[in-house]
C-alpha cells in the first residue's frame, strides 16, 4: 500500500500555464506571484481564481494597500473570465487597507486569520503583499518580522488546506527576500521591450515538487486573459511516436513531373524549403502543395505573414481555406515569438487533422518575430521544424532568396541543414529573357533528380519543362551554348527556350 | 430606489436614510474598504447637492466610517416631499456612479443584500 501524499494539481484555467507548471498547481502549494508594475500578477490571480473557484472550493481575494479596489474590479471585470455572479457565492474580495493604514503586521494576520476562518477558503490571493510589508514602516523591522509574518502565514494557510498566492512588486529577483525562501511556488513575469515591440515573458522560477518547463515562457495578454506560450516542442505535444501518417504514401506536390524529380513525391513528414528569388514561383508551389492534398482527401495548414495575404494567394487556395479544407493562421502582429506560432500552427493542425503545413514565407516569417527573438532566429526555426515534425505533417516552407549567382544559396539564414528537401529556383538570362529553372538539391535518404529543369508559371500554375542540355553555367545567371556541332539548329537559328 | 411606504415624517424618512447608508456600508467596506465606500459617499452628496443645496455639508470630516449624524439631522429639517425627493436622488446618484465605475452586474452582486434587507415598513428601521 502506498502511504506518500498524493499531491492533487489543479488546473490553472490559464492556456499553456499548466504546461510550463509541469502539469498543474499542487494543491495547498504557497506560491508568490511577482514581477514588476503592469507585467499582469493581477490579472493572473484573477484568471486562475475566477477557473478555480466553486462554491465547494471558494476563494478570498484581499487586497492591501495597492490598486484600489474599485479600480482593480473595474478593468478586471473588462475580462471574460470575470463572473459578477460568483462573487459573493464562490469568489468573495475582502479589502484590508483599514487594517494595514494602521501599520501593524498583527493586525492585518488577525484579520486574515479570522476571515480564513469564517469563511473557510480553499484558495486564498493577497494583492499586494508587497504592500502589507512596507505599512510597517521601519524598513530594517519591515524585514526582520516580515519573516514571521510569511510564515505565520503560511502555517495558517496550510493548516486551513488553502492553496496560497502572494501578488507582489519585486524589481530584483536577487533581493535576499525572505518570501522566495518560504514559498513553494515563484511565479516571474517580466515585460522587455525592444524598439517598438513588447514581449511579455513568464519564469517558473521555482515549483516544489513539480517539473517545471524551465526558461522563460513568452505570453499574451488579450480579452481572455493570459495565454502562455509553453516552449514550440511542448506546444506540439512532446516527442511522442510519430503519427501513423508519416509512414504512408509520400506527399504529392501538385506540379507535374516535380513528384519524379523528387524520387516520388515528398516523403511523409519532411520537411521541405522551396527557395529562389522574388516572384520565381514559391508561394505558387506551396499553394499546389496544399490543393494537391486537399484533391486527395487531405487538409492542411497555411501560415502566412505578408502584409497582404489575400492578394498573394490563388483562387484556388483562396477556396479552400473558405471551404474551411486548409486552415489558415494568419498573423501580422509584428510582436510574435515562435513559441506562439508553433502553438497556433499545432492548435490548427490537430483541428483539421491536417497532414500539410505551408509557411510562406520564413521571410515574412521574420519580420512577424518581436525583434528580441529575430536574434536567434536560427535556433528558433530549428524548433520549430522539430515541433512540426513531432506533429507528424509534411511542411514546406518558402525562403525569399536574393540571386547572387555567384553562389548557390539555399536559405539566407543558414536553415537549409535543418530542412530534409531542398528545392531551389533560380532565374537564368537566355536571349535576352528571364527564364526560370528548378532543380531538386536534396531530399534526405531518398534517392532524386539531379537536373536542372526549366519550368514556366500559366494561369493551370506549374509546368516543368525540360533540362537546358544545350545551355551550360545556369547557375551562374547568363549560360552559355555548350560548343556542340550536332544540335539541331532548324533554319540556323537558335532554337526557343520561351 | 426606496420601498419606504408613505412615510409620516421627516425623521422617518432621515432614519431609513441613515439606516440604508450603514446598510451599504456594512456591504461595500469589506470589498472596497472604508475610506472606498467614504469617497463614493461624498462624491454621491455632492452630486446631489446641486438639487438640494441643504446638503452640503453633511459629508464633512472623514466618513471612514461613514459618519451619518449630519446627514439625518439634515433631512428630519426637510418637508417630507423635499426629504423622500432628494433621499431618493441620494441614493439614485450612488447607484449611477458605482455604476460606472463597475458595471451594473456588479453594483447589483454587491448591492443586492442591501435592497433585499431595506425595510419596507417606516417602523421597522433601527434608531
Amino acid at each position: 500500500m502506498n502511504s506518500k501524499v498524493q499531491i492533487k494539481r489543479l488546473a490553472t484555467g490559464v492556456p499553456g500555464l499548466d504546461e510550463v507548471l509541469g502539469g498543474g498547481l499542487p494543491e495547498f502549494s504557497f506560491n508568490l506571484i511577482a514581477g514588476s508594475p503592469g507585467t499582469g500578477k493581477t490579472t493572473l490571480a484573477h484568471q486562475m481564481m475566477f477557473a478555480l473557484a466553486t462554491p465547494q472550493r471558494p476563494a478570498i481575494y484581499f487586497t492591501v494597500l495597492g490598486e484600489p479596489p474599485l479600480k482593480m474590479l473595474r478593468y478586471q471585470q473588462q475580462f471574460t473570465f470575470f463572473d459578477s455572479e460568483t462573487i459573493d457565492r464562490s469568489v468573495r474580495f475582502i479589502n484590508l487597507s483599514d487594517d494595514a493604514m494602521a501599520g501593524k503586521l498583527d493586525q492585518v494576520m488577525r484579520r486574515m486569520a479570522s476571515e480564513v476562518e469564517a469563511h473557510r477558503p480553499s484558495l486564498v490571493f493577497v494583492d499586494s503583499f508587497r504592500s502589507v510589508v512596507l505599512t510597517s514602516g521601519d524598513k530594517k523591522l519591515a524585514h526582520r518580522t516580515l519573516q514571521q509574518f510569511v510564515q505565520q502565514l503560511g502555517m495558517l494557510m496550510t493548516a486551513w488546506q488553502a492553496t496560497t498566492f502572494l501578488i507582489g512588486e519585486y524589481f530584483d529577483e536577487t533581493d535576499a527576500n525572505p518570501v522566495f525562501t518560504v514559498a513553494d511556488g515563484l511565479i516571474w513575469l517580466r515585460q522587455s521591450v525592444q524598439r517598438n515591440s513588447m514581449v511579455r515573458k513568464m519564469e517558473i522560477v521555482k515549483m516544489r515538487g513539480q517539473p517545471t518547463v524551465p526558461g522563460l515562457h513568452t505570453f499574451r495578454i488579450s480579452d481572455a486573459g493570459l495565454t502562455v506560450f509553453p516552449p514550440a516542442a511542448v506546444a506540439a505535444g512532446g516527442a511522442e511516436s510519430l503519427p501513423a501518417t508519416v509512414t504512408g504514401p509520400r506527399a504529392l506536390m501538385g506540379v507535374p513531373g516535380l513528384d519524379a524529380m523528387l524520387g516520388g513525391g515528398l516523403p511523409r513528414g519532411y520537411s521541405l524549403l522551396v527557395a529562389g528569388p522574388s516572384g520565381s514561383g514559391k508561394s505558387i508551389l506551396a499553394a499546389a502543395f496544399l490543393a494537391e492534398g486537399a484533391r486527395c482527401g487531405e487538409t492542411g495548414v497555411i501560415a502566412a505573414f505578408e502584409q497582404h495575404p489575400s492578394r498573394a494567394r490563388t483562387p484556388l487556395l483562396a477556396g479552400l481555406i473558405a471551404e474551411g479544407r486548409i486552415g489558415l493562421v494568419d498573423s501580422r502582429a509584428s510582436d510574435l515569438s515562435i513559441d506562439e506560432v508553433v502553438l497556433l500552427l499545432a492548435n490548427e493542425i490537430r483541428r483539421l487533422k491536417a497532414t500539410r503545413v505551408v509557411i510562406d514565407s520564413l521571410s515574412g516569417f521574420e519580420l512577424a518575430l518581436a525583434p528580441t527573438f529575430r536574434e536567434d532566429f536560427r535556433e528558433s526555426m530549428c524548433r520549430m521544424v522539430t515541433a512540426l515534425a513531432s506533429l507528424g505533417v509534411s511542411v514546406l516552407m518558402t525562403s525569399e532568396l536574393e540571386d547572387r549567382y555567384t553562389d548557390l544559396r539555399f536559405s539566407p539564414y543558414g536553415t537549409a541543414f535543418l530542412t530534409d528537401a531542398i528545392i531551389v529556383q533560380r532565374y537564368i538570362e537566355v536571349d535576352s529573357r528571364l527564364l526560370r529553372v528548378m532543380a531538386v538539391v536534396k531530399v534526405r535518404a531518398s534517392a532524386h533528380s539531379n537536373e536542372l529543369r526549366q519550368f514556366s508559371i500559366t494561369y493551370d500554375g506549374i509546368r516543368i519543362g525540360d533540362s537546358l542540355t544545350d545551355e551550360e553555367g545556369q547557375l551562374g545567371g547568363r549560360p552559355t551554348r555548350k560548343p556542340s556541332a550536332d544540335l539541331p539548329v532548324p533554319n540556323g537559328s537558335k532554337p526557343d527556350h520561351g | 430606489m426606496t420601498d419606504v411606504v408613505e412615510p409620516v415624517d421627516a425623521a422617518q424618512i432621515a432614519a431609513a436614510m441613515a439606516a440604508t447608508w450603514h446598510a451599504i456600508h456594512a456591504a461595500l467596506a469589506p470589498v472596497l474598504g472604508q475610506r472606498g465606500v467614504a469617497g463614493l459617499y461624498k462624491r454621491s452628496v455632492q452630486l446631489t447637492s446641486a438639487a438640494s443645496p441643504w446638503l452640503v455639508g453633511v459629508d464633512e470630516g472623514d466618513q471612514a466610517p461613514l459618519d451619518l449624524a449630519a446627514l439625518q439631522a439634515a433631512f428630519s429639517q426637510q418637508p417630507v416631499a423635499t426629504a423622500a425627493a432628494s433621499g431618493e436622488a441620494l441614493l439614485q446618484a450612488f447607484q449611477a456612479l458605482l455604476v460606472s465605475l463597475v458595471g451594473s452586474a456588479l453594483t447589483d452582486r454587491l448591492l443586492h443584500r442591501v435592497w433585499a434587507s431595506e425595510p419596507a415598513e417606516p417602523q421597522h428601521l433601527p434608531p
